[in-house]
Parts: structure tokens; sequence; C-alpha cells
């Protein structure tokens, strides 16, 4: 029981980036009509802001200190970080310490910038045009940001720590009744689950309930007469393809205490959130989430040793097993409307 | 001097002429009708007077503008507005909700990068939205999901979306295409009410007859892509011509 | 290690063609009347680095070229110093030949390719240093499956093939081919050097979860820990399979604790590593206990690149290594070079050298010391000299190139992640040294089966 337990756990923070990305994704084709390829590259971006934003707090000075030698057996130089010097050492290591959460504050901003110069840079300009011809460009672009990310932070993956409140592991199972140390469980993706349901929940609420929100989900539902209504809704679309952005760059920024962040994280994902995408319904942003949430739990039912030793390999391909059966039988999805897709 | 001015247009679709020197005069505040046996070009004219298409030659002014090469929101903003076949309105969103989209579009224009309120903060909006649901006799279903109404509801629904944004023009592609008699009564007496309520001039495309001379003020009778008669219910009614255009087509 | 990207080829450098040798037997085209592939005849010879430049190991091709350029240097006499020439001996005391001017009298150059860390890329790439470039011998690397692809083509083609980094058996064990040769440890000499100090530091009676990377480096890597840690009296609870391409491990450690296992043995290399370390630390497996023992984690193979994206997680981490840059520092004169490589290499470039830069540049100095021996380019001629050659001076102390399968055999390094790293270069500290003895097998040990030698090839 505790095993079943300690898998959902990790499939529900497994799947919150899923959703996450899938929701941006799904956002972008509802309203825009484009298959954007790119959306991994947003993600790995988002990590990015916050490596950055570390690297920036970490910023130092070299002091030569005598009394040590290096590896040559020459005076050793310490980097001194200047926050040390502008917030003295204690609440300099705490600043750094939290980068992670703070670099949540940077990424908004950075993201939708980098969403709106995307749209307005290139997507617009294929919006007519056929999906396939969709996919190859914004992949071309997801490819390009990849190396650009490279070229400046290497190929190696950078730890970004989470703050050292919330590193660690704590005993869940307790908190719901079992024996003590059978269900432990780390803080931080207890904390990312968290998060990923907020922004989620913001997503919603901001369509649902305020005016820019009604004319999206408007949009969604029959772009062509919210034109013939006087509503030029191109113009609105760039901003919803920054918000797209930004929900993805901050799934990326909060996920990079989880695994190391690398330049072909974004690739990783993409893939996986595509199927969740065309699992969950195309079109759909209840469906994109709940497919998320789902195929993560998924995916990790299917590693436990006990599922892998009846059906070996069962781990590499149910994610794709799944996707299959529901293109064959029920192709919209699970929540999709009907009639997009199906064609 | 029309509100909506047609002059000698002219539109060629390869080999076929689909219109020859249509020249078009429509009235404030009247009911123009435009009937036709198929293929007559009333498809062809309707999509020159949105904007879908742009013609060889001649013009189209509304209100002293031209209309051609505009974009959907644009002749939206204008003053036109323009109802189909199929009744287009949000089938996700509730019919209230249905009913503030053009108010906003209204209110804050096409570009007005507008509004991260709350929706419910719109007090004054959601009154007008309300009165226009009673006089449509759907202030019951305001929360309804406006994807399962039937069609003669979708139908009212689109026409107040319409009629909301007070239009100086509402264009009607044959709305009471695939109707049933009573439906097509109520959008009858729909129309008529509209005519004597407000001030709205009216263009209407249809192959209804009962409808045609229950609404239309004056006629023009469109065949192989050029008027061939324009004149009141009356003497339409009678006209040779137009008994010769329509028997041709039939048989 | 290959990745599966869907349709995705990176950028390549310098003269590499990405495509044409896939799966095919490779066909070379016959060299007009010289005696073997590539026989050099103007006054320069010309050596193929083929390192993977793109793809999640490019940082580590990037050490290895600049181990390479640094050989080079001090081949031609253009270093600002020496290097290992100094210190690198025969088993009879004596100094090397090489003189630094050249090898044979002809001047050194290089042509470097990208393997992308994919078999038929860097095959390609291989193929075409050989046929377009004139290299008459190839080397580097930073995965197995790439070693074996690559030394495969160098054995078809009649060139020397001299491994850069590949752990896993089967590159000198069922794959072994005549024109190879591996410098490297490989599987079974972490195992065999890791089994004692892993008893002595967490006593004979403990219970192990494996997580094995799928394919065949994590296979052999497994395979030689339990042969080895079994031998001494631990249990092995499980061994679990994780695909190559996996990020997220969470759903592999979570069991972990509850599995009645004490030990989690990670034969993981590279991202995989990274991840999968960072899970574990994560979930709290180094703060738990387990059968009433502080749990522990094994790495079995270490590597600087990937020490430094697990951060502060592989504090307390055993594994192994080939070569680290303190051994001489820390454990004396038998392993001579270590200091004067890292001196060369740290002035150059600012840092001191991995071990995979280490590997690569010894094994560029074997085989230009082979060539300067034999008198002669000729792939039988290096190989007749390689093979049971016994040297010392290279940083690894009293070195074996046996003649049966073309390994290596030196001691071992055992190192432990720091708990307090000062600086990235000073992550692992060296616990001990396992000797040469300890960790020699058999020619026809069960583990490195199933292949033979051949006979060298001189192609032409």
């Amino acid at each position: 029981m505790d095993a079943l337990i300690l898998q959902i756990l990790n499939g529900l923070d497994k799947g919150s980036a899923y959703a996450l990305i899938a929701l941006g994704l799904t956002l972008i084709f509802g309203t825009l009509g484009v298959v954007n390829f790119a959306h991994g590259a947003l993600f790995m971006i988002g990590a990015f802001c916050a490596v950055t934003l570390n690297k920036i707090l970490t910023l130092s000075h070299t002091v030569v200190d005598e009394t040590r030698k290096n590896f040559l057996g020459q005076p050793m130089e310490l980097q001194v970080p200047y926050v040390y010097d502008l917030f003295g050492e204690d609440m300099g290591n705490t600043i750094i310490d939290w980068s992670v959460p703070m670099a949540i504050l940077f990424a908004i901003p950075v993201m939708v910038l980098v969403g709106v110069v995307m749209e307005r840079g290139l997507i617009k300009y294929f919006y007519k045009r056929p999906h396939a011809d969709q996919i190859l460009v914004t992949f071309g672009l997801a490819i390009v940001l990849q190396e650009v990310i490279k070229y400046f932070y290497g190929a190696n993956p950078i730890p970004t720590p989470a703050p050292s409140a919330f590193t660690g592991s704590f005993d869940f199972g307790a908190l719901i009744g079992f024996d003590a140390n059978t269900i432990i469980y780390p803080y931080w993706r207890l904390v990312y689950f968290a998060f990923a349901a907020m922004i989620i929940g913001a997503v919603f609420a901001f369509l649902q309930f305020t005016t820019f929100g009604m004319v999206v989900r408007a949009g969604m539902a029959d772009r062509e007469t919210v034109g013939l209504l006087g509503i030029n809704i191109d113009k609105r679309f760039t901003i919803m393809f920054g918000l797209a952005a930004a929900v993805a760059g901050l799934a990326g920024v909060m996920y990079v205490p989880i695994n190391p962040p690398n330049y072909h994280m974004g690739m990783d994902f993409l893939v996986l959130s595509f199927v969740v995408v065309v699992v969950g319904g195309m079109g759909s942003l209840p469906g994109a989430v709940l497919a998320g949430f789902l195929l993560g739990i998924l995916e990790s039912f299917a590693s436990m040793k006990e599922v892998i030793d009846i059906i070996p390999g069962i781990n590499q391909i149910i994610i794709y097993l799944v996707a299959i059966i529901i293109l064959l039988t029920r192709p919209r999805g699970l929540m999709g409307r009907k009639g997009v897709m199906e064609s | 001097m029309g509100i909506l001015e047609v002059k000698d247009v002219n539109k060629r679709f390869g080999g076929l002429k689909a219109l020859s020197e249509v020249n078009l005069s429509v009235k404030e505040n009247t009911c123009h009708a435009i009937i036709g046996p198929n293929g007559a070009g009333k498809s062809t004219l309707l999509n020159c007077l949105v904007g879908k298409l742009i013609p060889d030659t001649g013009s189209v002014m509304f209100d002293g503008q031209s209309v051609l090469g505009r974009t959907p929101h644009e002749i939206n903003q204008m003053g036109i507005s323009r109802v189909f076949q199929t009744p287009e309105i949000f089938g996700d969103l509730t019919v209230m909700e249905n009913m503030m989209i053009p108010l906003f579009a209204k209110r804050d224009g096409a570009f007005r990068m507008h509004a991260y309120e709350s929706v419910s903060a719109e007090r004054a909006l959601i009154e007008e939205a309300e009165a226009m649901l009673a006089d449509v006799k759907m202030l019951d279903k305001r929360n309804m999901h406006s994807a399962s109404m039937s069609r003669g509801d979708k139908r009212r629904l689109e026409m107040a979306m319409c009629l909301i944004q007070k239009p100086k023009l509402l264009l009607l592609d044959e709305p009471t295409a695939g109707m049933a008699r009573a439906d097509t009564n109520n959008t009858i007496d729909l129309l008529k009410e509209i005519k004597s309520k407000r001030d709205i001039t009216i263009a209407i495309i249809e192959h209804d007859m009962h409808v045609v001379f229950s609404l239309a003020d004056r006629i023009t009778v469109l065949a192989q892509g050029t008027p061939l008669v324009e004149d009141t219910p009356e003497k339409i009614k009678g006209h040779p011509k137009v008994q010769e255009a329509y028997l041709g087509e039939a048989h | 290690m290959s990745k599966t990207n869907v349709t995705r080829r990176g950028v390549l450098k310098s003269g590499a063609v990405a495509g044409a040798g896939v799966a095919l037997p490779t066909i070379f085209t016959a060299s007009s009347a010289s005696a073997y592939t590539n026989e050099p005849t103007g006054d320069t010879v010309t050596l193929g680095f083929n390192v993977p430049q793109t793809g999640p190991y490019a940082d580590e091709g990037a050490d290895e070229l600049r181990a390479f350029e640094l050989a080079v240097e001090h081949l031609n006499g253009t270093g600002a110093d020496n290097g290992m020439l100094e210190t690198f001996k025969y088993a009879d005391g004596s100094g090397t030949v090489l003189k630094g001017n050249g090898i044979l009298g002809k001047k050194v150059q290089f042509v470097s390719g990208d393997t992308q860390t994919k078999s038929d890329a860097a095959r390609a790439s291989a193929k075409s240093m050989i046929e377009k470039d004139g290299a008459i011998m190839i080397t580097g690397g930073s995965s197995s499956g790439v070693a074996v692809a690559v030394q495969a083509l160098c054995q078809e083609a009649g060139v020397i093939f001299m491994a850069g980094l590949t752990h896993a058996n089967d590159t000198t064990g069922k794959d072994k081919r005549a024109n190879g040769f591996r410098h490297f440890f490989n599987s079974y000499m972490s195992g065999a050097a890791l089994a004692p100090v892993l008893a002595k530091a967490y006593g004979g009676d403990r219970k192990a979860y494996h997580l094995t990377a799928d394919y065949n480096w994590g296979y052999t890597t497994e395979e030689a820990i339990r042969a080895s840690t079994e031998a001494m009296g631990w249990e092995t609870v499980a061994a679990v399979k994780t695909p190559l391409t996996q990020t997220d491990f969470s759903s592999y450690i979570a069991p972990v604790l509850n599995s009645g296992a004490d030990v989690l043995v990670l034969n993981h290399y590279g991202g995989n590593m990274v991840n999968s370390l960072t899970n574990a630390v994560q979930f709290g497996l180094r703060a738990a206990e387990a059968n009433g023992k502080k749990f522990e984690i094994v790495v079995p193979l270490y590597s600087e690149l990937m020490a430094r994206g697990a951060g502060s997680n592989i504090a307390g981490i055993l594994g192994s290594q080939n070569w680290d840059w303190k051994l001489e520092n820390i454990l004396g004169s038998r392993y001579s070079g270590t200091n004067a490589f890292v001196q060369s290499f740290g002035t150059k470039y600012g840092f001191p050298p991995s071990q995979a830069a280490h590997t690569c540049y010894v094994q560029t100095l074997l085989y230009a010391d082979a060539v300067e021996r034999a008198g002669s380019f000729e792939p039988c001629a290096v190989v007749a000299a390689l093979e049971g050659f016994e040297f010392d001076g290279l940083g690894n102390g009293p070195t074996l190139y046996r003649a049966d399968d073309h390994q290596c055999f030196k001691d071992v390094v055992v190192v432990r992640g720091k708990e307090n790293p000062e600086n990235e270069f000073d992550l692992v500290e060296i616990v001990e040294v396992t000797p040469v003895e300890q960790v020699t097998y058999a020619p026809d040990h069960p583990q490195f089966a199933g292949g033979a030698l051949g006979s060298c090839n001189n192609g032409a």
C-alpha cells in the first residue's frame, strides 16, 4: 500500500510538470491554432532563468589568499560573492540560498518577453499555414534555442539547489497514519506539486473570471465569430502566447532542484507533453491538465519492479502505448471537443 | 443616397462571370431583400459586402466609407453586423457569457488591450446584457451552456448578440434556411419587432418568399450575376421577368 | 551513450559527414600502392581525434581535445614544457625515446571529428578522417558504445584505434580487436577495486539494490560489482534496469528504502548519474537507516564532470576512477607523471585535467612511443610494439599493456565525494588505491569471453 502511495505521489509531481507544459501547449493550440514544438524549449529557458539568477547572485570577485595554495602550488584565489560585500556573509548566503524561489519573479517578465518576441517575430507568420509547417519551424526554433543555451552554459547539468529549508525529505507516511519511515517523500517535490496546482488554478481563474479571459475562451470556442463581433483577436493572442510561455517557464524555474537543468531538458519533456495534449484532447484545457497527471501516475506505476516483472520493458513504452490506444479508439482525446483532429 | 451603396461591381472567377454590373442602393432604416435563383450570385455579392471578396471593379460604400478589403473586425466596428445560416455563437460559453463578448467589443473597440478586470465587476454591461436577454425572452436561460440549446434558441441568441452592439446595418444570409415553419415564423416576428423598435437598416438574402414578402420594403432580384429588377414587393410579385427567371431555373 | 532524439542531428564540425556509414559494412577505397593505410609520405603525420563535440558529453569531449592538443605540442616540442615526456619510463628504467621532434621525425598534425556520442555519427566521422584527412590513428571518445563501433571500423580500415574514455568490459572483452588498445580501466576492475574498500567501510553483511542503465556498459558494470560484492558476502536484493533516456528517477528511487536493502548501487554514467544521484539524495537515502545500519550509496564509475553536475549530492559517495589529479600529491612518487601533466595542463588551461583528458593524453604518447620503438607507422608493427609493453611514469604507476587483450593493467583509484569541497575541481578525495594485482583477471575470464582479438590489419 505504501509503495502505491509513493508512486501516486511521484506521479502527481511528475505529472505537475507535464500538466503545466501541456496547459501552455493547449492554450496556444486552442487560441492561435498553432502546434508549438518550441514549448519544451520555453520550459528549459525558464529553468535557465533560475540558473542565471543564481549565477548573478553568486557573481564574485577574486581575492588572493596567500595562506593557501591552489593545485599548481600558487597562492589560492578565492571567489567572494558580491552579495557578501553588500549584505554580509550570512545574509548573502541566505539570498543565494533562496535564489530558486526568487527566480520566479525574475522569470515572469523574461518569459513573457520571450513569448511575445517569439510570437511577433516568427509564429504569427504561420497561423494560416498547415500544421506540418508549424511543427517544422517551431521544432527548428527549439533546436536553435537549445544550442544558444548550450553555447552560454555548456553541455553539463548545472546543479541549482532548493532553499535549504526545503531540501531533504520528510515522513509523509506519518502524516497519514502509516508507520514511521514507510513513506518518505522529498519536501521540494511536494512544494512543486503545490506550486503547479496554484498556477493551474490561477490560469483557470483568469480565464473564468476576467474579461480578457472570457474573450480568450470565446476565441478558443470560435475564433472567427470573435472577429465578426468586432474584436481583433490576433493582438490578444500575442499576450496569450506570452502567458503560455510564462506558465511553461515557471514550471521550469521550480523544477531545477529536482533534476539539475541542462540544455536538452526541453526536448526530454516535449514529446511527452504532446502525448499528454493528444490524450487529454487538443483544445481542452481541463483535458490537458487531467491527462498530465494521469500519465505521470501511469508512468510511475509502470516503473514499479512488480510491474516490470510481469511486462518487461513496460516502463519505456507505457506512455506511447496509451497514446496509440487513445488515437485508435477515441481520437479527440479524453476531453477534446468533437471534431478536433478527427478529420 | 443609401447607407449602403454598391456601384458597378463586377467579379469574374476564371471563365465564369459571377457578378456583372451590379448596382444596389439600400436606404437607411429600410429592409432590402436580395433574391434570385441558385447561382444568381447572391453569395458572391454578400462576400463582397463583408470584405471577404474584392470585386474586380466597382465600389461598395457603407455610410460614406469603403468596405472593400477590410478585416472582419473592422467591418464590425463600422457598424455592420452579419448573421449566417448556421448560428455562430460560442458553444463552450454560457448564454450570459455569449452576450458579454459583443458588449466588450463595442465598448473597447478592436484594439484596446483591455481588461484584466473581473467580469462580475462590469455591472453596467451585465445589466445591458440582461435587458437584451429579457427582450428576446431568454433571460431564464442565462446560465445555460449555449451549445446545448435548440437551433431556434441559438438563432435568437445570435441575433441578440448582434443587436446588442446597436449596428447600423444588419446583414442576414438566408437566416431561415433549413428551419421548420414554426421557427421561421418566430424569426419573422423577431425581425419585424427589430424593424419597428429600432433605427436599423436590414439587408437580407433569402429563398423563402414568405419571409421576403413579410419583411422587405424593397426587393432586388439577381439572375445570372446581374440585377434583373428592383422594386417594391407588390410590383415584384407579379413581375413576368421574375417568374421567368425562377421558372426557367426550376426546370 | 546514444540518445534517441527524434529526427535530430546536431551540428558537425571539421569534415565529418553524418549518416553515410549507417549500419552497413564500411567499404574503404584502397589507397594506391602503399604498404598500409595512410602511410605518411611527406614530413607530417596526421592523427584523428574523434570526440563528442555536441551532445551531452560535449564538455568532456572538450577536455579530451585539450589534452590531445597538449600531447601534440609535447610531441612536436612546441609546448611551454614537455609534460609527461620527462617522466615516461620503460620497465628497465630508461626514459622514452620520444625526443619532442615529432614521430619518426615527422611533424604531428591532427584533425578532430564529432562523435555526437552516437555510434553511427562516430563511425562516419572516423571514416571521414581516415579517408579524407589521411589520419593514421584514431583516438578519443566518451562512450563504450561509440568506442566499440569505432574500434571495429578502424580494424576494417587498417588503422590503429587508441580508445578514449570507455569503461565497459566489452571493449577489450567480447568486442576486442587487434588494432584497438584501451588504457582506461573497465567495469571488472572497478568491481574488484571497490569490493574490498566497500567491505572495509560498510561491512560484509550488506544488501544491495542495483539501478542499472539499460545498455551494455550498465550490464557489465552491474555484473562486475555484483560478482565482486557477492563474493565478499553481500546480497543483491534487486537489480532494476532504467531506460537510458530517463531523466527523473524518482519512481525507481522511491521503492528502494522499503525494499530491505541498505546499499544503493547506481550503475549510471553521465546525465543518468547526475539525475539518479540527485533524486536518491532528495529522497533522503543518504540520511536514512535500514536494517539497523546507515544507508549508503555507491557510484561505481566517477567522472569529474558528473561530480560537478551532481553538486553537493556526491558527498560521502564511494566510487572509482582511472586516475585523479591529486594522485601524486597524496600518494607519492609511485604515480609520477601526474604532477608533470597537471602542471602542464593547468598552466596552459587554468584548471586541472579530468581523467578523460589524462587517458587521451597518455594514449597519444603511448602510440607515438610505440611507433618510434617499432621504427614504423605500420599498424602491425605498432601492435607488436604495444603488446606486452610495460611502462611507468604516466601517472598510474607501473602499467602493462597486456598482449592477450590490449588492455592496460594498473592500480585503480577509489574515491569518495568530499563533504566540503573548496571549489569545483576539488570535489572528490582519494580514499585509497587498489593495487594492480587485485584487479587483474585471466584473459579467459567469463566477463570478457565471447570475442577474439583476431590479427592486426594493415589495410591498403
